[in-house]
């Protein structure tokens, strides 16, 4: 073999066998029964115990800030336990006139557990309107919910009833982008989240290396405190937090019960979804080289991170590796052998293609919602594209990580997933009750039709919501 | 140590029962104390051990099966040559089986490991079995047997005649049955973890790989996977087991796709080679499935197809319990399952066993070829679904009366194999002996560059550089020969002649028959037989196409080195008791100058012409310890010196030795030549000059030297003495000389009367002279090499005159030593000369009859050996410089030559020197390789 050969066989048994590692983790939570009843939400409920402070973060939202304070309020817990705290930008003077509109209209109502922060001193970000509430916070726990953010009226239950029954100082529970129909690529951009927080935030929570996700995470806030709160000069808090907190050996409980989840939409355009998966792969690059992830306590932690963090990379990798090989497979006369294993990458490309296809119905199913005939077909169509997108913003993120561009580019929000509302959900059982717990049932009566629709491009306004960091 | 998806957790609570909840239940069998079952699974290994094990190189037979050795050279191609197939390729089964057997190989050290390249393929199929007797077990206990039902299950499989004689052999459906219970046992997890899920599917893929009939199978594993689902899968779990599969399976379509053999190649359809219809010679993946699929076997509803024909003539006759009772429990639970189905029961496990058992016999019968070992794909399912019939029986509340029961069971199984007399066979017979001594043999012997046409089992030990660095590129298996056109036209050319050695079981040459192997057969017909190899009903013969060739000019050299090392002291020919003969010399001038060897001939001619050249010129018949101890000469080594003084001569050009063999032939005129009432006779020497009677020796008599005297001595009458000696010779012969009658023989000695030149019975001191002897047979090769220099009518009339040598030929095989004049034996065994020269006569007389005797008595009976601290790797064993395949000519040009390292041959007694030196006569004679160098100088 010569050397091409040899880095050929080399690179394609490496990508291979990282690909059947990615496949193994979208696959964890299906592994066996007890993956699957852990990762439930409880059946029934303690009683109202822990208070929470919900931190609203929000800047040009003038569309979405109100149905989503009102989602926060209708949340079914006590309000006297509940603390909302709206964080906006003094500057951004549309959204806080549509906060104290509504706020107006809560306080004639008898709400007054919602209050609207301002700040005005750079950098202006999420994190940092964050930390601005937590200084304001008084809950036991501290979460947070975006703008656009569709909790379950049950949730607060949920998570008090995790926390204060099994002593949980974190939980992450399930986000999930729900407009699977909207776009091209929105179908494979909902089965990213579905894996990602079905399955295998699992997997990071038993190896105890969380990256946490940005919102329907709970904290309790001496914990916080502990930790300095976040980091200001990142641009994915989030996941710089988790890990943060796994380096301390606080564990994580993660929840994703299908029912329970946070429903988010995806990004409205090609454009906006380039900038949002870019600005995550620069913040995993920034965190990787924050070196944090070199305190956590074990080898396979620290493995798993570098992994994770570093996925950007392998990501950009592939795309350069992928039609280099399909280029020598066709074109250069490689012996069989070679060839065979050169395509080995390809053929855990369509191992995770068929996770996917196999996961859009697994995804349809738990929500109740019915794809039609040609959605495989064009998760088909659509695979190979969408893997040509995030490469390409992998290698964006690599590039502006490289000439150090720290913008944050924010994503719009046009409220997609709030066309169609889902079924309403049952009221469990009160701990004790008499009702039996809930499976999931897979031959319920479906729903009535889920917005499929294209939505309207969204405003310039909206999209260009780039703030630079001071 | 976080755990990762293959780390195996412990129990969870089982699943809540769901609509989908298998109905296969998790056996509890981890929940029985470990120990207790485990020690249970090691006794049936070490049953299994035995059973299997005992005997398995000798029974069944090395050559039984084709399909063992083709295997074996698949994967010997593999690992020595980074191919799939010393041949073209062309798909006839997946090559996952030969690349596990050519890794099994590779890590044990090479084919040769274990004795014979198959013994070592056999030894993997033991452990393959060993390994199957927990999977099985494992299976039974999962499908609900208790444990002595499983134990019974796994008896079964592992000592049944019919289970164990197939699973010796080296096949791709062993391997294959390997994999499907492996892949059965993980799909069969009792947790329903997907990653066993898809380590189940992968599994299933590799057993696609190495049989495509794992395919028939698949319906009762789908079943099962099926069955398997969980709620806590989703619907992953059958998906990933498909997919397992189909990724696994796809590398072979990719592989053909990738060499572009995929697709049928235009109009050249390889696979029409198996119709013996040669046209193109590319392969394809297609056609060979195609081909596969389509391969006739007699039709489903036809009760004389090939299944029902094996099953009445073969399975029940080797195992009638495992048969005929498995496929009766296979239809028991089959029908228990529908029935239990249809009463809305929840156990769906003798269904699964069920299928697992109807599948592949309905694939065995489905009307298609079958060959007898297919059977091996229901095996393990028959035992298993005999265990799971008598489950019920078996699950007594007290372990002590079920083990009882079984045990008994167990025993009288066995009892009842051993009093059929099926199982004796396995353990006691040792046909594979003939094969495995005639390729040690063969490899021994055979030149390396022989073409030879052979049975698969001996394929890789042919080609594969053993110890002794021999290997054969140009063995290749009859089939091949038929049906591969790069062999068939490309090695063999489509010509019988080209074919050396024919090896071969007694079985063969009716395939040669089926598969139109015309090559062969007609080789066949133009053959001799070599030798015969039988052990335990299993004969191997190895024929040697009726032409010189390679071996007579490998065997002329190594003949010589043995004379060379054994008897050469600085030039002179010792004899072991420490004389030298004036004959043995000229005959080392004779096999010098004929094998183009200089040095050798400088060599032993310095010496003689030192030591042995008296004063008359003439050479003294007796040396011993350094001084002659009878300075008589014998005419005959004078002649032969003479010659090859004057072949030498005129081959290297050189006038010195000219002008050595004129004065010899001078002096043999002078001083053993006699004029008889007017007629110049050859005497037998110098000492019968003055005797009345005088003394002829018929085998001295060189007509064809004498004819090369003439050109160097014209002016005596050399003419008359070829003449004179062809009178004699027919006279002699068919003189009674005392006797009742003459057998035509010519006699070792005869007397001439001075007075009336008649011949008359001579009185020597000791011995019978009329008899034909040690000395006599010489007659037959001197007049053999005259016709062959000369055509002289009365060389061949002589020759034709010896049909009581053929007689005795024809009869016996072979010649006495010594006749007397009427044709009674006198002495019995054989001599190396006698057949010398009843070679030379029936090569004339009965050509067939020749070729036979050359065959069996000098290729056969040489021993040919690499001599005692040669490094083997350099005892060359092939004609110097002789071109791969060369001719009689080209044996003729450098016959005998050989290098100090080479291998050495002997015939007989290795301390006769007589012996050799005829033997290279005999053989050289036969190669045509005593050329007329006077006539016509080599270059």
């Amino acid at each position: 073999m010569n050397p091409v050969e040899v880095l050929l066989v080399g690179g394609s048994v490496a990508l291979a066998a990282q690909s059947a590692y990615a496949a193994s983790l979208m696959l964890y939570a299906w592994e066996d029964a007890e993956k699957h009843v852990q990762s439930h939400a409880p059946r029934a409920f303690l009683p109202p115990h822990l208070r929470f402070t919900v931190l609203l973060p929000a800047r040009h939202e003038e569309a979405v800030i109100q149905e989503t304070i009102q989602r926060v309020v209708d949340l079914r817990y006590p309000a006297e336990l509940v603390q909302v705290l709206v964080v906006i930008e003094a500057g951004d003077a549309g959204t806080i006139a549509k906060v104290e509109e509504k706020l107006a209209e809560l306080r004639m109502r008898g709400k007054t557990h919602v209050r609207l922060i301002t700040f005005d001193d750079p950098p202006i970000n999420k994190p940092h309107g964050l930390n601005v509430g937590l200084r304001q916070a008084t809950g036991d726990v501290v979460t947070i919910f975006d703008a656009e953010d569709e909790p379950h009226p049950d949730i607060l239950n949920v998570v008090n009833t995790i926390m204060a029954g099994e002593g949980a100082p974190v939980v992450q529970c399930g986000v999930q982008l729900m407009n699977y129909a909207d776009r091209w690529f929105s179908a494979l951009n909902v089965l990213e989240y579905f894996f990602w927080f079905k399955s295998r935030m699992h997997y990071h929570s038993e190896v105890g290396m969380v990256p946490l996700g940005g919102n329907t995470v709970f904290i309790q806030r001496p914990l916080l405190q502990r930790i300095g709160g976040w980091d200001q000069r990142c641009l994915t808090e989030d996941a710089d937090v988790g890990i943060r907190l796994s380096a301390r050996g606080v564990p994580t409980r993660v929840v994703y019960e299908d029912e329970y989840v946070t429903r988010e939409e995806t990004p409205p355009t090609v454009g906006q979804f380039i900038k949002q998966r870019t600005r995550w792969n620069q913040g995993f690059l920034q965190v990787l080289g924050k070196g944090d992830w070199l305190r956590l306590p074990t080898w396979p932690q620290r493995l798993l991170a570098l992994y994770t963090l570093g996925f950007p990379v392998l990501q950009a990798l592939m795309m350069l590796y992928v039609p280099l090989s399909l280029w020598m497979m066709v074109f250069a006369k490689l012996p069989v052998l070679v060839a065979i294993v050169s395509s080995l990458p390809l053929y855990m490309l369509v191992v995770q293609f068929t996770i996917s296809l196999v996961g859009l119905y697994e995804f349809t199913s738990v929500h109740r919602l019915r794809p039609s005939w040609f959605t495989p077909l064009w998760l088909l169509v659509a695979y190979f594209p969408y893997q040509c997108l995030l490469a390409f913003a992998a290698l964006r993120a690599g590039w502006r990580q490289l000439q150090g561009v720290n913008t944050w580019e924010k994503t719009a929000h046009v409220g997609a997933h709030r066309q169609g509302e889902h079924a309403p959900t049952p009221t469990p059982a009160t701990l004790g009750g008499e009702a039996g717990p809930v499976l999931v049932g897979r031959e319920g009566p479906a729903p009535h039709a889920h917005g499929a629709s294209s939505i309207v491009g969204a405003p310039d306004s909206l999209t260009q919501g780039v703030i630079t960091r001071g | 140590m976080a755990s990762s998806i293959l780390v195996r957790r412990p129990a969870a609570p089982a699943a809540p029962a769901a609509p989908g909840t298998p109905a296969v239940a998790r056996p509890a069998w981890w929940a029985v104390p470990l120990s207790a079952e485990a020690v249970l699974v090691l006794a049936l290994g070490a049953v299994a051990l035995v059973a299997h094990g005992l005997n398995m190189f000798n029974y069944p037979s090395l050559g039984r099966f084709d399909d063992e050795g083709i295997y074996m050279a698949q994967a010997w191609a593999v690992l020595r040559q980074g191919q799939l197939a010393p041949y073209t390729y062309f798909y006839d089964h997946a090559p996952g089986g030969w690349i596990l057997i050519a890794t099994w190989m590779g890590l044990t050290g090479g084919p040769h490991t274990f004795g014979s390249a198959l013994d070592g393929g056999r030894l993997l199929m033991l452990l393959l079995h060993l390994a199957m007797v927990p999977l099985l077990y494992r299976i039974a206990r999962k499908l609900g047997c208790p444990p002595p039902a499983a134990a019974l299950v796994v008896l079964l499989f592992s000592v049944s005649p019919l289970s164990v004689f197939y699973q010796r052999l080296v096949l791709l459906d062993n391997i294959m049955l390997f994999w499907i219970l492996l892949s059965l046992d993980l799909v069969l997890d009792g947790w329903g973890r997907l990653s066993r899920v898809v380590l189940s599917g992968l599994c299933f893929g590799v057993a696609l790989l190495t049989k495509e009939t794992a395919l028939f199978l698949s319906p009762a594993v789908v079943f099962m996977a099926v069955q398997q689902r969980r709620e806590h899968q989703g619907r992953f779990g059958l998906s990933a087991w498909l997919l397992s599969v189909s990724l696994v399976a796809s590398f072979y379509p990719l592989y053909a796709l990738l060499k572009e053999e995929l697709l049928p190649a235009g109009s050249s359809l390889a696979f029409l080679i198996f119709n013996y219809n040669l046209k193109g010679e590319g392969a394809s993946l297609i056609e060979a499935l195609q081909w596969q699929s389509t391969r006739k076997g007699g039709g489903m509803l036809n009760l004389n197809n090939e299944f029902w024909q094996l099953v009445r003539g073969t399975w029940l006759g080797q195992d009638a319990v495992l048969f005929a009772g498995g496929a009766l429990a296979v239809l028991a639970n089959l029908i228990r399952g529908v029935v239990a189905r249809l009463r809305g029961g929840r156990d769906r496990r003798a269904l699964a066993a069920g299928l697992l058992g109807a599948m592949p016999l309905l694939y065995l019968a489905r009307g298609g070829i079958v060959f007898d070992f297919y059977v091996l794909a229901a095996l393990p399912f028959l035992c298993l679904n005999l265990g799971v019939l008598v489950s019920p029986l078996l699950s007594r509340p007290r372990a002590v009366v079920s083990g009882t029961i079984a045990a008994l069971a167990g025993l009288a199984l066995v009892g009842h194999y051993w009093t059929s007399g099926a199982l004796q066979p396995l353990y006691t017979a040792h046909p594979a002996a003939a094969p495995r001594t005639a390729l040690s043999w063969v490899k021994e012997h055979l030149p390396l560059d022989s073409r030879i046409v052979t049975f698969d089992a001996t394929w890789v030990d042919l080609h594969e550089p053993g110890a002794g660095g021999r290997f054969f590129p140009d063995a290749h298996p009859h089939w091949k020969v038929a049906l591969d056109p790069a062999i068939r036209g490309g090695v063999f050319k489509e010509d019988w002649r080209t074919v050396d050695y024919v090896l071969m079981t007694a079985n063969l040459p009716q395939a040669f028959q089926d598969s139109g192997n015309t090559i062969v057969l007609e080789a066949l017909r133009n053959a001799s037989l070599v030798k015969r190899w039988e052990a335990d009903g299993d004969a191997v013969e190895l024929w040697k196409v009726n032409k010189p060739g390679t071996t007579e000019g490998a065997l002329l050299a190594a003949g010589t080195a043995h004379i060379a090392e054994r008897f050469e002291r600085g030039g002179a020919l010792v004899r072991p008791d420490g004389t030298v003969a004036s004959e043995s010399q000229a005959y080392a001038m004779l096999r010098a100058v004929w094998s183009d060897d200089r040095a050798a001939f400088d060599q032993v001619w310095g010496w003689t012409q030192r030591s042995l050249v008296n004063r008359k010129g003439l050479l003294s018949w007796l040396w011993r310890d350094g001084v002659v101890v009878d300075t008589h000469a014998a005419s005959d080594a004078d002649t032969d010196a003479a010659l090859a003084l004057l072949l030498a001569g005129r081959r290297w050009n050189d006038p010195e030795l000219l002008a050595a063999g004129r004065r010899l032939v001078q002096a043999i005129w002078e001083h053993e030549v006699i004029t008889v009432r007017g007629k110049p006779y050859i005497t037998a020497g110098d000492w019968v000059q003055e005797t009345p009677v005088v003394a002829l020796n018929p085998s001295y008599f060189s007509p064809y030297a004498y004819r090369v005297f003439q050109d160097v001595d014209p002016q005596h009458d050399w003419w008359g003495v070829v003449n004179s000696g062809y009178e004699v010779l027919f006279a002699a012969s068919s003189a009674t000389l005392g006797a009742e009658r003459s057998a035509g023989l010519p006699p070792d000695w005869v007397g001439l009367d001075r007075a009336t030149g008649q011949l008359v019975p001579l009185r020597l001191d000791s011995s019978d002279t009329v008899r034909y002897g040690y000395d006599a047979a010489r007659t037959y090769w001197r007049v053999a090499l005259d016709l062959r220099w000369t055509a002289d009518g009365r060389a061949s009339a002589y020759l034709s005159q010896a049909g009581f040598l053929r007689d005795e030929v024809r009869r016996e095989g072979q010649v006495s030593a010594v006749y007397g004049r009427d044709g009674t034996v006198i002495e019995r065994p054989p001599s190396v000369v006698g057949h010398a020269g009843a070679l030379a006569a029936l090569l004339t007389l009965d050509p067939p009859a020749a070729h036979a005797l050359y065959a069996n008595h000098f290729v056969g009976r040489a021993v040919v050996s690499c001599p005692a601290g040669q490094p083997a790797a350099r005892c060359a064993y092939r004609p110097a410089g002789a071109a791969t395949g060369g001719a009689g000519s080209a044996v003729a040009g450098t016959a005998g030559t050989a290098g100090a390292e080479g291998r050495q041959a002997v015939w007989a007694n290795p301390d006769d020197l007589y012996a050799q030196d005829w033997a290279w006569f005999a053989t050289a004679l036969y190669a045509d390789a005593l050329a007329n160098l006077w006539q016509a100088p080599a270059p």
